[in-house]
């Protein structure tokens, strides 16, 4: 029998009320703008069969469709559904690439990002290009250009180092930083969308990788995120 | 400046979603009311476009966006301009946004709801910012 007292069950009921709230919203609040535009597209294309000739109306159907399956593939993931996971095999990548693809991919310029040095990761290119796109997504959404990322091998690792210059990170923000669903002080302050998903789901793939995850506060404001992978 | 009972209202829509200002675009175009003349990604680009040459009569404005948000650019907007109409055009929005948005004098409407509430927002907000100016 627990010994948990009346007040206790009553505190944690509250708690676990109090997170399922903040869950529901988060995730109530990134897809409802999807979600319009696709109705909104789908009802264009269905009162005027002729837009459908539009390429731009069908390209913004296929990436509205695929931003809504990558949100949920985001929750599974992160939520920790093994399901979901890639499944591609490792093979050897070149970083330099990879993370000039994944800004060009993010419609950003050139000239907002450096890269230093150089690596290569023996990692699975589906996973790989997840975990990119949310190191460039969290540094073009809640920082500032130039963002630099450094690349280089030590002890049998390859090491992705995203600087990305922004807001000042207090304490609660970096010790909360991988819990799902959670949202940073800046970020609600400046009333960004973003559901609070995008490191948790690097640190799945990066385990899932044979890799790791961590983050620190950047001198002057901002964020570096270190990524490592297997290094072939 | 066009008159909102003869002419087209001009808008400009401003949303830091690529497709979703394509969307809007495609639909606020399509009504013969309205001709949509400008749109921004961000509340630092809607301000550009307010302090340009020929600004729009009004503006559909969505609250989170990066760089400046919509609250703030509203706010800026309607005070250096204060016969532009102010539409913000939110996903969701709680007590707070209602406050803040009722506020700085916008009319709010939900993105789940039908465009014809967007379009007959526009026309009030014109409309009231004229008289109000």
């Amino acid at each position: 029998m627990s010994d948990t007292s009346p007040d206790e069950v009553e505190r944690q009921l509250a708690e676990l009320d109090a997170i399922r709230r903040r869950v529901m919203n988060v995730i109530g609040h990134a897809l409802r703008t999807p979600m319009a535009t696709l109705r909104g597209l789908v009802e264009v294309v269905a009162k005027n069969p002729e837009a459908a000739k539009q390429e731009e109306l069908t390209d913004a159907l296929v990436r509205t469709t695929r931003r809504l399956e990558r949100l949920l593939d985001d929750v599974l993931v992160a939520s920790d559904v093994s399901t979901r996971l890639p499944t591609a095999s490792a093979r050897e990548v070149d970083l330099v690439q990879a993370v000039r693809t994944a800004w060009i991919e993010a419609g950003q310029d050139d000239e907002g990002l450096v890269i230093e040095g150089s690596a290569r990761a023996r990692v699975g290119n589906d996973a790989l290009r997840w975990i990119l796109f949310h190191l460039v997504d969290n540094a073009v959404r809640y920082g500032v250009q130039p963002v630099t990322v450094a690349l280089g091998e030590a002890d049998g690792m390859a090491r992705i180092e995203c600087r990305s210059p922004g807001p000042e990170l207090n304490e609660a923000d970096l010790r909360n930083a991988f819990e799902l669903f959670y949202r940073g002080e800046a970020a609600v302050m400046k009333n960004t969308s973003g559901m609070g998903v995008g490191l948790p789901v690097v640190a799945r793939l990066a385990e899932h990788s044979g890799g790791t995850v961590a983050i620190d506060a950047l001198e002057g404001g901002g964020v570096v995120t270190v990524v490592e992978l297997p290094a072939p | 400046m066009s008159d909102p009972l003869s002419e087209p209202l001009r808008i400009a829509v401003v949303d830091d979603d690529f497709d979703f200002r394509l969307l809007l675009r495609v639909q606020l175009d399509a009504l013969p009311e309205l001709s949509v003349v400008a749109d921004a990604g961000d509340g630092e680009e809607a301000v550009d476009i307010a302090r340009g040459e020929d600004p729009p009569d009004a503006f559909v404005m969505d609250l989170l966006m990066p760089k400046m948000n919509g609250f703030e650019a509203i706010d800026v907007i309607r005070k250096e301009y204060p016969e532009i109409g102010m539409v913000a055009y939110t996903a969701v929005a709680g007590a707070y946004a209602r406050d803040q948005v009722s506020r700085l004098g916008a009319e709010l409407v939900l993105k789940s709801g039908d465009p014809t509430d967007l379009v007959e927002a526009l026309k009030r907000s014109v409309e009231k910012a004229r008289s109000a100016s």
